[in-house]
């Protein structure tokens, strides 16, 4: 039986549904079996950053709802065919769908994929409490930002709360030159506050957006060092030891000299 | 004898109120109004005991005291009391202390009638409050209230004290807001001083 990860926040706009998209085609492309299920009830987005919405059909609350089976409403990814994803509905309301209705359907899937994505909405009410609620493990995602790391803590209490096994953190949008600067809050103060296993870090990159309105996952785009840095995320998923990318000094004749000795950071 | 005119006591059915039968009704309901004020969060959806000690409330007092308590959201009147005669409330002085063992987030609030020790950090956003000592293995950047209740000898101890508030017996730190740095290193301890709060390194306040 496979494992039911939820991508969540607390804060909007950080990069949940970013990092579902890549993680889940990331997965995929190492040969895991995965389902994405776009958990954001009202706010569809996860079919777009896929450049899967032509093929929707069914959706999360058809399914709930009885319209028809989960394995009906999966849209296949044109990429890579043990990727699949449920899409969520978008002109629905969030108390369409219960955290009990919720647990069961995860629970399903998990006896066929060996990865279960969640993407959460923002915010810590309905939608999240539905989102979490079949959850084994949790990925919480933060931009370098004093108010995204404090909703961050809010939703880690909440996650332990509810006794979620693993609670992992992804730091996105780092700017490598103004943590130079130090105008941004450092990887090391932000892991330290969270209390929580660091699973990676994602620079800012133009690409991710102009990716995500191509419908492209960045993570297949072999080019690129957002691409590179949730390739690494996929591995470290799967029990890999991949040492972090030292974005800090990121072309310092240092950080070179510690790649040459194969010395992360 | 109590010195105040309210006093709050934790217990297990909710939260007491003392009225200090001692102190004139109308500044008894002011000072009530204004704790409840300082500590709105923390009556949110309380229980609470009324406790009038030797004063028997008129009609009017009562619907008072109950008026005050509707302003504040989910607090709920669940019994008014009178004292035995000869039996002033105390606070107790045996306390238990609660011990948590991982970080108190933000949004999370804790209470306890006794003593709190928290191995791990209180994070901005988080609130603790004890009627006894706050001792916080970490770091404090959150809020501390020590001494709920009253007691004036309570302190708070952190390793790292960096608080966006702390408070004993009532009394908040009154500090600039550049006062508290994560620059400074090794345990600190807040506690009053002639009915001021000062905070110092512990070495200091043991070899004094
Ligand atoms: N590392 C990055 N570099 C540049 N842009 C990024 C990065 N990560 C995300 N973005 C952009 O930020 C925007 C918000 O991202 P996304 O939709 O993934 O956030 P979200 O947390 O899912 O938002 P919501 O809370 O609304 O669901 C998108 O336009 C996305 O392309
Ligand atoms: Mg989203």
């Amino acid at each position: 039986m496979g494992k039911a990860i939820v991508i969540t926040s607390g804060k909007g706009g950080v990069g949940k549904t970013t990092t579902t998209a890549n993680l889940g085609a990331g997965l995929a492309a190492l040969g895991q079996r995965v389902a994405l299920v776009d958990a954001d009830i009202g706010l569809r987005n996860l079919d777009l950053f896929m450049g899967l919405e032509n093929r929707v059909v069914y959706h999360l609350v058809d399914v709930v709802e009885g319209r028809t089976t989960w394995k009906k409403a999966l849209v296949r990814d044109k990429r890579l065919e043990n990727l699949v994803l449920l899409p969520s509905a978008q002109a629905r309301d969030k108390d369409a769908v219960s955290p009990r209705q919720m647990q069961q359907l995860v629970q399903e899937i998990k006896q066929e994929y060996d990865f279960v994505l969640l993407d959460c909405p923002a915010g810590i009410e309905g939608g999240f409490k539905n989102a979490i609620a079949g959850a084994d493990q949790a990925i919480v995602v933060v931009n370098p930002e004093v108010s995204s790391v404090r909703d961050a803590d809010r939703v880690i209490g909440l996650l332990e709360a509810e006794e979620i096994g693993g609670i992992s953190l992804i730091v996105n949008r780092l700017k490598p030159s103004m943590v130079k600067r130090g105008e941004m809050l450092a990887i090391k103060d932000i892991v330290d506050l969270l209390a929580i296993d660091l699973l990676g870090i994602v620079p800012e990159d133009e690409g991710i957006i102009i990716a995500s309105n191509r419908g492209e996952p960045i993570s297949l785009d072999q080019n690129t060092k957002a691409g590179q840095a949730f390739r690494n995320i996929s591995r470290r998923l799967l029990g890999d030891d991949i040492p972090f990318i030292d974005w800090q000094d990121d072309d310092s004749f240092f950080s070179r000299l510690k790649k040459l000795f194969g010395v992360g950071s | 004898m109590l010195e105040e005119a309210v006093l709050f006591k934790g217990t297990r059915e909710g939260i007491h109120i003392y009225l200090n039968d001692e102190v004139e009704f109308p500044q008894v309901v002011n000072s009530l109004e204004h704790r409840l004020a300082s500590s709105r969060n923390f009556f949110k959806g309380a229980r609470v005991v009324i406790n009038t000690g030797q004063r028997t409330l008129s009609a009017e007092q009562v619907a008072t005291v109950s008026s005050v308590l509707k302003e504040y959201e989910g607090v709920q009147l669940i019994r008014l009391e009178q004292s035995k005669p000869q039996a002033p409330p105390a606070i107790p002085r045996e306390m238990t202390a609660l011990i948590v063992e991982k970080p108190v987030r933000s949004g999370q609030q804790l209470y306890h009638p006794g003593h709190v020790i928290v191995i791990g950090d209180v994070n901005p956003g988080a609130e603790i409050v004890a009627e006894g000592n706050v001792i916080v293995m970490g770091a404090l950047r959150g809020i501390a209230h020590a001494g709920y209740g009253g007691d004036k000898s309570a302190f708070v101890v952190a390793n790292l004290m960096s608080p966006s508030q702390v408070s004993i017996a009532g009394i908040l730190a009154r500090q600039p807001d550049d006062e508290f740095s994560d620059a400074k290193m090794g345990p600190e301890i807040a506690r009053l001083r002639n009915g001021q709060i000062v905070i110092e390194p512990c070495q200091r306040a043991i070899y004094e």
